[in-house]
């Protein structure tokens, strides 16, 4: 028998600026999650992500983009990935955290964003590690994300 | 900001219904070469049909993973085509390609078994099939990547040239089985 899913878990829309987002104790009980973040920055800025409280080396991607005259990939590691990019004019992006509380597994996580003003982006990465994710931290490189902006976390059965 | 989910989250509030999860098929410790969803019975109930998972298969000789491939209706063919944009380690530009007449359509990679890969890295993929049910050839759009000994990420968009209406989406990887811990899902999204 088909399950409806694709649940609204939490939406937060900004109504002062912020530099950093947070969902937290996100629940074990769904099989991916989905984080869609629509808005500005007083600044371009890429939107740093943490799992959980890890602050350790953990964090590894790969990605390309576009910007309508120079293609560009590349590869690191280090102690975050980014999640998407905002600036001044609109931006968007769409995170897929994968089996995300699954205790056996890294976690994988798929990304497209951009933003018409400066580049299309995708990425893949991974969190080098089997604890389950229960907190999403999203944080600014540079300034803070803009009044309005919008940031959606949904829970996907499977 | 911070925004504590809770019990609200966890009982699954929300708003129902143009989404739903079909089936699931997690690999046990038996290695399987491919993974068969039929879906001909909801073609009076979806528009759309996403597929989305993880998955990792027992070969060992490319250091990029193995590859996931589709397959609709069991058909092996030369009836499908696609394009890629892909992603790799130590590459500072992207690659891509365009392939006709292909027995199986190529969605993206997943990690494999390669020599170094950590026994809990796996690929992921999320594979959007339209259309299935209409009078028309199909499209299959697909994104995925991993993080392994390399890493890869491949955008890809495939075409099988049937105006069938589609019965199964087969998985399976191009140089090995799934392995414990492989899952994948498949989700029907209903028109309005």
């Amino acid at each position: 028998m088909p399950t409806a899913t694709y649940i609204p878990l939490a939406t937060i829309t900004l109504s002062s600026t912020d530099s950093e987002i947070v969902f937290a104790s996100i629940p074990n009980t769904y099989r991916d999650l989905v984080l869609i973040a629509q808005g500005t920055a007083s600044t371009a800025t890429g939107l740093v992500f943490k799992a959980n409280t890890d602050t350790g080396t953990n964090y590894s991607e790969v990605y390309a983009l576009g910007d309508g005259s120079s293609p560009a990939s590349g590869s690191s590691s280090g102690t975050s990935f980014q999640i998407g990019r905002f600036d001044t004019n609109p931006a968007m992006s769409i995170t897929h955290f994968m089996d995300y509380s699954a205790t056996d597994k890294h976690k994988t996580v798929l990304v497209r964003y951009g933003s018409a003003s400066v580049a299309t982006y995708m990425r893949a990465a991974r969190w080098a590690s089997t604890t389950a994710l229960n907190q999403i931290t999203i944080t600014t490189q540079s300034g803070t994300f803009s009044v309005g902006s919008t940031f959606s976390l949904y829970g996907i059965a499977g | 900001m911070l925004i504590p989910l809770g019990i609200l989250a966890a009982s699954g509030v929300g708003v129902a219904g143009s989404y739903e999860l079909i089936e699931t098929y997690t690999v046990g410790s038996t290695p399987q070469a491919s993974i068969t969803f039929t879906v001909s019975s909801y073609n009076t109930t979806y528009q759309h049909l996403q597929i989305r998972g993880v998955g990792k298969t027992n070969a060992t000789g490319d250091i990029n993973g193995d590859v996931l491939r589709v397959r609709l209706n069991g058909v092996s063919t030369s009836s499908y085509a696609a394009h890629g944009l892909y992603a790799l380690t130590g590459q500072s530009t992207p690659f891509s390609y365009g392939v006709t007449s292909q027995t199986s359509m190529r969605a993206a990679r997943i990690s494999s078994n390669y020599s170094g890969t950590n026994s809990a890295t796996f690929g992921a993929t999320v594979i959007d099939i339209l259309d299935p049910y209409e009078a028309k050839n199909k499209t299959i759009r697909a994104l995925g990547g991993h993080n392994s000994v390399n890493a890869w990420l491949e955008l890809s968009s495939g075409l099988y040239l049937s105006t069938d209406s589609v019965t199964s989406v087969t998985l399976f990887g191009e140089s090995g089985s799934f392995i414990q811990g492989t899952r994948y899902s498949i989700y029907g999204l209903k028109a309005s």
